[in-house]
C-alpha cells in the first residue's frame, strides 16, 4: 500500500474497532466465578475458542502482556491485571460483570504467574501483513 | 480517488503536530531475530532501535508504540534486543502493556513465528509473536534457546525453545495448560551447551521436554495444581512415564531436549 492510502486505512480501522467493541458474547452471561484446572473455566466452560467481542480467546496466554482493550460483556478491562494482585485464594474487588458486582467473589485457583496468566493470545499470533507502522515524522 | 486519498493524507498531515507519527507504512515489515525490521517504500531499511517513536497497529484494534531500544545486558552475543513499549488504552493514554519480569524488567520483543491453540510453534511463516520479559517465551530466548539461531554444535535451537516454553510454564502434556507457580525456582539444562544443570541434589528431576511437552515426569513442580496421579488422568500419553524411573537418561532416550529440576 501506499503511503498517502494510510490516514484512510487508519480512520477505516478505528471505525471497525468501534463495531468490533460494540458486540459482545452471550457465552459468559451469568458468569460470576471462575475457576483453573485443565484451562481457564468460566462455570465449567472452557474458554478456549470463546469469543470477547470478536476476538477469539484461545486459553492461555503466555507473553506476559496484560489484558487490554477487551471488552467483557460490556465490562471493559482496560487496566485490569491479573497479575501481581495474587488471585489465589484472594478477594479481587472492583469491577463488575455483566452488571453485577464482583466484589466479593472469591477466585479460588487463579494463577497470579506470568507463564500461566491469560492475556490476550492475539500477541502470540499476529500476521505482518496486518500491521500498519506509523513513524515519526522525522524519520 | 486516489485525489481524494491524497487530500485526506495532505489534511491530517496539518492537523499532526511535529513529532507525531504520521508516515503511515504497512508493507515490508519484518522480524529478525528480536528486532522489527522496516523497509520503507524510498528504499531504507530501519532496524531496532531506528524504529523509536514508530507506532504498530496490530489489526486487532491494538496500537503499540516502541518507546525504547535496548540490547539486552544479560545477552552477551547482543542478539536480543528488549523493547519498551507502551499501548493505547481505550481512553487514549498509553500504558506499558508487560508486567514486571523478575529482574525488574518491563520490556518485550517480537519473534518470528507463531504459537496456536494447541500450544504448538510455528517457526518462520509471516507471523511473529511479542513476548514480554516476564512472559515464558521471552524468558526461553533469555536463557539462550533463540529459535532463529542454532547451538554450536550445528543443533537448531527452535525445536529446544518450544520445549523451553512447555518446560519453563510446566505444561507436561504440551497442550497449552499451564501448571507452575509465580516465583518458582527451575534448574534448567541441556545437551547442546545452551544451559548447564548448577542445581544441586536439593533439587530433584522433574522432566524432560520436547516440543510437544514432557517425555517423563519424575514429580510434579507445584503439587497442589497437579499431582502425578491427576497428570495421568489428564494427560494420558504420560501415564506410563510418570514416577521416578524418570530421569536424564530416560527422558533423553524419549526424545528430551531440555531437562530440568525442581524441588
Amino acid at each position: 500500500m501506499n503511503t498517502y492510502l494510510l490516514p484512510l486505512a487508519l480512520l477505516a480501522s478505528l471505525a471497525l474497532s468501534s463495531t468490533t467493541m460494540a458486540a459482545s458474547t452471550s457465552d459468559l452471561q451469568g458468569t460470576n466465578a471462575f475457576a483453573h484446572g485443565t484451562g481457564l473455566h468460566a462455570n465449567g466452560r472452557a474458554f478456549n475458542g470463546t469469543k470477547f467481542n470478536g476476538k477469539t480467546f484461545n486459553g492461555f496466554g503466555f507473553n506476559g502482556i496484560k489484558w487490554n482493550d477487551i471488552k467483557w460483556n460490556g465490562a471493559r478491562m482496560n487496566g485490569i491485571r491479573f497479575n501481581g494482585l495474587t488471585l489465589n485464594g484472594k478477594l479481587f474487588n472492583g469491577w463488575s460483570l455483566n452488571g453485577a458486582s464482583l466484589q466479593g467473589q472469591r477466585f479460588v485457583s487463579f494463577f497470579d504467574d506470568s507463564d500461566n496468566r491469560m492475556t490476550d493470545t492475539n500477541w502470540s499470533s499476529i500476521a505482518l501483513e496486518n500491521v500498519h507502522v506509523r513513524l515519526p515524522l522525522a524519520r | 480517488m486516489i485525489m481524494a486519498r491524497l487530500r485526506v493524507a495532505a489534511l491530517l498531515a496539518l492537523l499532526l503536530p511535529l513529532g507525531t507519527p504520521a508516515l503511515a507504512l504497512d508493507a515490508g515489515l519484518q522480524v529478525d531475530g528480536t528486532a522489527f525490521v522496516l523497509n520503507t517504500d524510498d528504499g531504507r531499511s530501519l532496524h531496532g532501535a531506528d524504529l523509536i517513536g514508530a507506532e504498530l497497529d496490530l489489526g486487532d484494534g491494538s496500537t503499540l508504540r516502541i518507546e525504547g531500544v535496548r540490547q539486552d545486558p544479560t545477552d552477551p552475543s547482543g542478539d536480543i534486543l528488549l523493547h519498551r513499549l507502551s499501548v493505547r488504552m481505550g481512553d487514549g493514554a498509553w500504558e506499558n502493556p508487560c508486567e514486571a519480569a523478575r529482574d525488574g524488567t518491563r520490556e518485550a520483543f517480537p519473534l518470528a513465528g507463531s504459537w496456536d491453540s494447541e500450544g504448538r510453534f510455528h517457526a518462520g511463516g509471516r507471523k511473529f509473536a511479542i513476548s514480554c520479559t516476564s512472559g515464558a517465551q521471552a524468558k526461553c530466548v533469555r536463557f539462550g534457546y533463540k529459535p532463529w539461531k542454532a547451538a554450536a554444535d550445528g543443533t537448531a535451537l527452535a525445536p529446544l525453545y518450544e520445549s523451553c516454553v512447555h518446560m519453563v510454564r510446566a505444561d507436561y502434556c504440551g497442550d497449552g495448560k499451564p501448571t507452575t507457580r509465580e516465583g518458582t525456582m527451575i534448574d534448567i539444562f541441556d545437551r547442546h551447551g545452551i544451559q548447564a544443570s548448577e542445581a544441586g541434589a536439593d533439587f530433584p528431576f522433574e522432566a524432560g521436554w520436547s516440543p510437544t511437552g514432557a517425555v517423563c515426569v519424575a514429580h510434579t513442580r507445584i503439587a497442589e495444581n497437579i499431582n502425578l496421579g491427576k497428570l495421568a488422568l489428564s494427560c494420558p500419553r504420560l501415564k506410563d512415564a510418570l514416577g521416578t524411573d524418570c530421569n536424564e537418561i530416560r527422558a533423553g532416550a524419549l526424545g528430551a531436549l531440555v531437562f530440568n529440576r525442581s524441588r
